[in-house]
C-alpha cells in the first residue's frame, strides 16, 4: 500500500479536538463493555435482560457511537461488578534539588497531585 | 452506467487496511468523492465517522458489532453503525444525531473497502433519494468484489491481515 494516508492526512488538516476526544470515549467504553461480557461469556441479550433493556439498544451501545450518560455506566457497571471507568489522580512531576557536599544532584519524584500540594503546603491555584 | 472499477488503497493503520475503488475513468476515489462532497456542509458529521475509522483503524480492528449490515443484493455495509438517535457527534458544541451514511464493505477484521454515500432522509436506503445510488453502487461493488476474490484476483497475504492484488486489476461491475 502506498504511504500516503487519506484518512490521517485530513483528520489533521480539518482537526477537531472534541469529536477526536468523543470518538475515542465511546470507542474506548463499548471495547470494554464488549470485552466485559466475551470475558463472562455473556451475549448483548443477556446485559439488555439485567438491565432490563432491548437487545437491539445493547447492539447500538456496543457500536461505540453512542454517548453513554455516566447513569448508564454506573448501571453497567454495577449489573457486571466491576467499574467500566477508571477517574486517577493526576499525576504530576516534582523536581528537588538536593545538595550532597556542596554537588547539586536533581532527584525526580512522582507524586498524585492532592499530595503534592500537601506536601508542599501549597495552595492549588499557586501552581 | 457504472461498468468497471480499480482499487485505490486509502490508508494502513496498525490493526486495518482502508481500501476505496476508483469507477471508470474517474480520477479519484468513491472515498474521495465522499469527502469532497461533505467536509463543507456536513464537516462535523463527517469528522465524526472519519475519526471513528481512523480509532478502530488503530485500535479495535474492523470488528462485525463495529458496522451497520446494509446488504441488498450483497455483503454491504453502512457507517455509522446502527439506527441511532442517541447523540453521536458533535455539532456547533451540541450532540446531534449523525445521519449521514457511508457505505462500505468489512472484507475481515483487518481489510475494509470505504465507498461513498450522504445524508439519509428515509428510513430505508432504497426509498432515500440521497443515499439510494450510493446503497446501490456499493452493493455492486461488494458483489463484484467478493466475485473477484472468489476467481482469486485479489487474495488474502499469508495472515489475513491485509490483501493483494495487481496494481492495473479491473473489477467489472
Amino acid at each position: 500500500m502506498e504511504n500516503n494516508n487519506i484518512i490521517s492526512d485530513w483528520l489533521e488538516k480539518n482537526s477537531n479536538p472534541e469529536i477526536d476526544k468523543l470518538v475515542e470515549i465511546n470507542l474506548a467504553i463499548a471495547n470494554k463493555i464488549h470485552g466485559l461480557l466475551k470475558e463472562r461469556g455473556l451475549k448483548p441479550a443477556d446485559l439488555a435482560r439485567m438491565l432490563g433493556k432491548k437487545p437491539s439498544e445493547i447492539s447500538k451501545w456496543l457500536t461505540g457511537m453512542h454517548t453513554f450518560t455516566t447513569k448508564t455506566i454506573a448501571k453497567i457497571g454495577t449489573v457486571l461488578g466491576t467499574d467500566i471507568i477508571h477517574i486517577e489522580a493526576q499525576k504530576e512531576y516534582v523536581y528537588f534539588t538536593v545538595l550532597v557536599k556542596d554537588q547539586e544532584v536533581e532527584e525526580e519524584m512522582v507524586f498524585e497531585e492532592s499530595v503534592v500540594f500537601s506536601i508542599l503546603n501549597m495552595d492549588k491555584k499557586a501552581s | 452506467m457504472n461498468t468497471f472499477a480499480h482499487i485505490k488503497p486509502i490508508g494502513r493503520y496498525d490493526k486495518v487496511s482502508y481500501y476505496s475503488v476508483v469507477v471508470d475513468n474517474d480520477t479519484v476515489s468513491l472515498f474521495e468523492k465522499f469527502i469532497a462532497a461533505h467536509e463543507t456542509t456536513n464537516k462535523e458529521k463527517l469528522y465524526h465517522i472519519v475519526k471513528w475509522i481512523a480509532v478502530i483503524g488503530n485500535k479495535y480492528g474492523a470488528q462485525p458489532h463495529l458496522f451497520r449490515p446494509e446488504g441488498e443484493t450483497a455483503d454491504t455495509s453502512a457507517l455509522p453503525p446502527a439506527e441511532n438517535r442517541n447523540p453521536s457527534y458533535i455539532e456547533n458544541g451540541k450532540k446531534k444525531p449523525n445521519s449521514l451514511r457511508l457505505y462500505c464493505l468489512r472484507a475481515n477484521e483487518h481489510v475494509v473497502f470505504l465507498f461513498n454515500g450522504n445524508l439519509k432522509t428515509a428510513q430505508k436506503a432504497q426509498d432515500c433519494p440521497n443515499v439510494q445510488k450510493h446503497f446501490k453502487l456499493a452493493n455492486q461493488i461488494t458483489k463484484a468484489i467478493d466475485e473477484a476474490f472468489k476467481q482469486k484476483d485479489i487474495h488474502w497475504n499469508e495472515t489475513h491481515t491485509d490483501i493483494e492484488f495487481q496494481s492495473d486489476l479491473v473489477i467489472y461491475l
